[in-house]
């Protein structure tokens, strides 16, 4: 099944749609598929940390909203990332050259908010897990509504981290990261 | 399951998930301003009420949730909704 370029579908534009193709979406579960390119946003000595994976599941999951919205003949979405847990990285780095799978499946939702548990894979080798949160909807009207979630990253600039403490906005929001393993090569 | 267990669970989810020292948990403790949860530590409980009720709890209701204690009766009255079998059309 040919999937739509996510230049198409996403507002995200080079250098921060590090994404290449969507490869699999259904209904509560995406598949994308990055390549670690030299000059890339946080590419450094031609590695880059195993913590950009988080941006990974974001962009992951803004693509499968952004094809359901397709699909569903519905306009532009909106939705933020509030937070990731439990972050396990099996690696410390990904290589310039490394081709990674990220894929992302629906653990919970309730209205507009849903956790997703995600996997970074390069073939058969898991690179990283966690799970990431994120709102689906408008940002400001869910704010008005709940005057505690006012912070995060909107999940279609292209950008990731946010606090949800309530009337702290700022900072990015990480919680249980593990770090193991020596940069994969 | 009994109220003393789904406390007991809960107070194992509140331990494991957010690192709570188990003896500052008690029914009356408010989740933010005595246990210091905040808003995404609340749907990351929620994520872990659905392991233990098995349904999706509406944001409407968990706003309303104060205490452990509510956390408590709202199991229970999850767990006894689940256990009623859906009306016959």
């Amino acid at each position: 099944m040919a999937f739509p370029p996510l230049d198409e579908i996403l507002p995200h534009r080079p250098p921060m749609l590090l994404l290449d193709a969507l490869t699999a979406a259904e209904v509560e579960s995406v598949t994308c598929r990055a390549t670690v390119r030299a000059g890339a946003p946080f590419v450094e000595g031609g590695r880059v940390s195993s913590l950009i994976a988080v941006e990974y599941f974001a962009q992951a999951v803004a693509a499968l909203f952004a094809y359901k919205a397709r699909s569903g003949g519905g306009g532009p979405f909106r939705g933020l990332l509030l937070g990731a847990r439990d972050v396990e990285l099996a690696v410390s780095h990904l290589r310039v050259g490394d081709v990674v799978d990220v894929h992302c499946r629906e653990q919970w939702a309730s209205g507009p908010v849903a956790q997703y548990q995600c996997v970074l894979s390069r073939g058969d080798e898991r690179l990283a897990t966690g799970a990431v949160t994120v709102l689906r909807g408008d940002p400001a009207e869910f704010a008005a509504a709940s005057p505690a979630t006012t912070a995060g990253s909107n999940l279609s600039s292209g950008t990731s981290g946010g606090d949800l403490s309530p009337g702290t906005p700022g900072s990015p929001r990480l919680d249980r990261l593990v770090m193991g393993g020596e940069s994969a090569s | 399951m009994t109220r003393a267990e789904i406390y007991n669970r809960i107070v194992g989810i509140l331990v494991k998930s957010f690192e709570l020292d188990p003896n500052d948990i008690r029914p009356e403790s408010r989740l933010f301003e005595d246990l210091d949860l905040d808003s995404i530590d609340a749907i990351d409980m929620f994520v872990e009420l659905h392991e233990v009720t098995g349904r999706r709890i509406d944001v409407q209701v968990a706003r309303k949730i104060r205490t452990v204690e509510d956390i408590v009766n709202l199991v229970e009255s999850e767990l006894r909704s689940a256990s009623v079998p859906p009306t016959q059309e």
